[in-house]
């Protein structure tokens, strides 16, 4: 390699040399570039750097003509090899020339040139391409795609070490994200909003790939927000330039107003689109607490928030502030919301029959939503606000007030909301969003606890059997791959309530459907706890009266799965005598059937330790139900356990425990 | 009687402040708060009322904590921390919401009349101004950004009129 004093002086003798040729200009500090970072020094890279900045500076009209190309090169300089991560950003001499260099570009370059190549690389930026243009080693990649992300484990400290990708991509974003909003305001133009859409387009872009995988999301919602509210528009500052004159000049003024007016018609809307559609893209992957906050309100208990999620809140509330201050009529946009969830599923049938007519007409509720998804995309043209955008601010309106955007909430619009948000995941990741299901459960919450139960289940009855069976599977579905345990706790309860408010037919047939066929073994343990409960706890009487909103909370209570032991009722709640479930031959024949099928599974050395769990929970079902039983059934059951679990030893504990709640359930059945 | 002079806001006592009382003055309202980086505009807009006040010049601080959660004291300690820290001598109101369905009438009245950058209505942030004539019409509206030093000769032009 040449000498770095050989090098900057070519430098140099460019900047003269190929003043009218900015292509021989660029190529020539692509090929010192390249050269300098496969075989140079960190000093030297570090001379060279501030040898380009003293150039750009010195020459900002050469500096113009190759704006569109420097970026690109400047950014080879981050390295892994040349900037320790761990650092504090202030100790890489070349992380401050690089931004030295940006801001000078940003000020002297071609702003449509800057901002081109500015989106450009900002669409493309990721941690999958960093990560190959770092030359991390394969491992690398599988640590930032697949490590344990901050923002969906429920912790209250970083666990997570930063990767390097992670490093850089934050820091280019940063980067970028200055060199779009200068250039932009530079721009003279009589239509900003080609050039406002293109950076906010760039920007989405930027979040859609990268908000599952970046550290801290939270950095990237505040350069979004700050973005939204620093922008102003060109129009105050440059467009009495020179060419816009000259541009003026060939516009009668009566039409140049209505462009003016037209533009600052689009400007609003695009910024109104980016700021509800960059929200719920940036928290796709963060659990929302709306639904644990209302849920602990109601519990009159304290709802403990980790550090993240306070900052958290306070970061929604500028994104809800922002969004009354560009006028988004929330609550309006919330309704009409509501509105198209429900008109997507109003021709499901409302009765339909067992066996295939009945599955067929389920695949079609669980793809409903997700096919009208995909017509909006095709069909809509206009720049509207993002509806997961206004379901969130529907949230961040109860965070920040104290008080529902929507206390009148239907139980079916609730449905429908959550149907509409959730099921569209189950065919596409795109629109898997975390947060946006966690307001929808938040939402469920709302319209359960606001009108008496008999309300509540003559509105339930009214949905399509195969409407709710799917909105009960898919809750626990959902629920199932819940990261956060509080939350899952707290939707099992939501569960529970929900599935007392169902026609009893439907919630047996959706919890022992659960049995047959649910995935997960702890789904399935789930569904248990609450057949368990609704075939052993006796109706609330407050059915037949209108309860009011305490006493609903009451029942909440009552149902509550407490992660921390069961919780007493304040008050005695008078009930019926019959229970939410009656057990009859027929049903205890198909749990039964569900029971052995699991026991068999155990007898395999594949077991897992939730397997055994089921198996404890079947245990305890019977025990708990079984003056009501059929006494040849549950010897059956425990024959079979026996059995089955004889030879097992992989899990003491677990076994120790299996044997003697069998053991009991022997001497249960032979009281009888 | 302009619209503007039924407007009845309450004061940092909860009393009512009746604008009719504004009748034939100069009015610059803005929406203050304790804790923002524009909070230093209080010097600049204490010194136009102390210059104005004789002939006619009345400023009103609104507080409203909806800006980054800025304004997060009582109506008692945001009168403290004026006349300590700036010598604010102007009134400065009860604390309301200036967006959103709770929104003080003021401030409904105000941005009905006069929209901010790209139409907007909504207040973007503390500190905004709106200037208001003798007759009560609303004549400008100001971003956070221009200081109220910038903002004298709009004032002197309306109080010469």
């Amino acid at each position: 390699m040449e000498s770095i004093d050989s090098l900057i002086s070519d430098l140099i003798n460019a900047f003269d040399e190929y003043e009218d040729d900015p292509i021989s200009l660029a190529a020539s500090i692509e090929m010192h570039s390249d050269q300098l970072n496969s075989d140079g020094k960190t000093s030297d890279k570090e001379k060279f750097l501030e040898a380009l900045l003293k150039e750009i500076k010195s020459h900002p009209q050469i500096a113009a003509k190759i704006s569109w190309d420097l970026p690109k090169e400047i950014f080879k300089f981050f390295t892994v090899t040349d900037i320790d991560i761990n650092q504090r950003l202030g100790y890489s001499v070349i992380i401050s020339l690089v931004m030295k260099c940006f801001n000078e570009i940003s000020l002297s370059g071609n702003p449509k040139d800057c901002l081109l190549t500015g989106c450009e690389i900002l669409s493309g930026l990721s941690l999958e391409n960093e990560n190959l243009s770092l030359g991390m080693t394969q491992d690398s990649n599988k640590k930032t795609s697949t490590g344990p992300q901050y923002a969906q484990v429920d912790t209250k400290k970083y666990y997570m070490e930063r990767t390097p990708a992670d490093f850089f991509v934050t820091i280019k974003m940063h980067i970028l994200f200055e060199l779009i909003g200068t250039t932009l305001k530079r721009i003279n133009t009589i239509y900003p909003s080609k050039y406002l859409r293109l950076a906010t387009s760039s920007m989405l872009q930027f979040v859609r790939v990268n908000s599952e995988g970046l550290y801290d999301i939270r950095i990237v919602m505040r350069r979004l927000y700050g973005f939204c509210r620093g922008y102003i528009s060109p129009e105050h500052d440059v467009i009495n330039t020179d060419e816009n004159i000259e541009q003026r000049g060939k516009i009668a003024q009566e039409e140049l107003e209505e462009i003016t007016r037209n533009e600052e018609v689009l400007q609003a809307k695009i910024l109104r689109n980016f700021c509800t559609a960059g929200l719920q893209t940036c928290l796709k992957a963060t659990n929302d607490k709306s639904d644990a906050y209302y849920y602990h309100k109601l519990l009159q208990t304290e709802c403990q928030l980790s550090a993240f999620y306070k900052d958290l809140v306070e970061i929604n509330s500028r994104f809800y502030n922002l969004a009354l201050s560009f006028d988004i009529d929330t609550k309006e946009e919330f309704l009409h919301v509501l509105e198209e969830s429900s008109s997507i599923y109003k021709g499901v049938p409302k009765v339909v029959g067992k066996g295939q007519n009945g599955d067929i007409i389920k695949q079609v509720v669980h793809k409903l939503s997700y096919s009208y998804e995909l017509q909006k995309i095709t069909k809509e043209k206009g720049l509207y606000v993002d509806p997961f955008g206004i379901v969130l601010l529907s949230a961040f309106h109860y965070m920040e007030t104290g008080n529902h955007l929507y206390p009148e909430i239907h139980v079916q619009d609730a449905i429908y909301l959550y149907l509409r948000c959730v099921t569209p995941s189950f065919y596409s990741d795109f629109y898997t969003n975390l947060s946006v299901e966690g307001v929808a459960r938040y939402w469920l919450w709302v319209s359960i606890t606001r009108s008496p139960s008999i309300t509540l289940k003559e509105e339930i009855s009214e949905l399509p059997e195969a409407l709710l069976s799917v909105f009960l599977e898919t809750l626990l579905l959902k629920n199932c791959t819940q990261n956060s345990e509080e939350t899952r706790m707290i939707t099992f309860t939501l569960l529970t309530r929900l599935s007392c408010l169902v026609p009893e037919e439907i919630a047996f047939e959706f919890l022992s459907e659960s049995l047959a066929s649910c995935p997960y073994p702890h789904g399935k343990s789930c569904a248990l706890g609450i057949l368990k409960d609704l075939m052993s706890k006796n109706q609330i009487h407050a059915d037949k009266a209108d309860d009011s909103l305490s006493q609903v909370t009451e029942q909440v209570m009552n149902l509550s799965i407490s992660v921390s032991g069961n919780r007493t009722p304040k008050n005695k709640t008078i009930t019926d005598e019959r229970p939410y479930i009656r057990i009859t031959d027929e049903r205890m024949t198909i749990v039964h059937r569900m029971a052995m099928a699991d026991v068999e599974k155990v007898n395999d050395s594949k077991v897992r330790r939730s397997d055994l769990i089921l198996i404890i929970n079947y245990l305890e079902y019977f025990i708990g139900l079984c003056h009501k039983w059929d006494k040849k059934l549950l010897l059956n059951f425990s024959h079979e356990v026996g059995v089955n679990l004889s030879g097992y030893s992989h899990d003491s504990d677990l076994q120790k425990k299996l044997l003697s709640l069998n053991k009991h359930l022997d001497e249960l059945i032979s009281e009888k | 009687m302009s619209e503007f002079y039924k407007l009845t806001p309450k004061d940092k006592k909860g009393e009512d402040y009746p604008f009719t009382q504004l009748e034939g003055k100069v009015v610059l309202i803005v929406n203050v708060a304790s804790k923002c980086g524009f909070t230093p505009q209080y010097k600049e807009l204490e010194s136009l009322y102390k210059k104005y006040q004789d002939k006619g010049l009345v400023i009103l601080g609104f507080p409203c904590n909806q800006f980054g959660h800025q304004e997060p004291g009582t109506d008692e300690q945001i009168g403290q921390f004026c006349q300590l820290n700036y010598g604010v001598t102007f009134p400065i109101l009860k604390k309301i919401n200036v967006n959103g369905n709770d929104m003080d009438p003021v401030y409904e009245f105000l941005k009905s009349k006069k929209s901010g950058l790209l139409g907007f209505k909504g207040i973007k942030w503390n500190f905004e101004k709106f200037l208001i004539d003798r007759k009560g019409e609303v004549v400008q509206r100001y971003a956070s950004l221009t200081k109220p030093s910038s903002i004298e000769q709009d004032i002197e032009r309306l109080l010469n009129k």
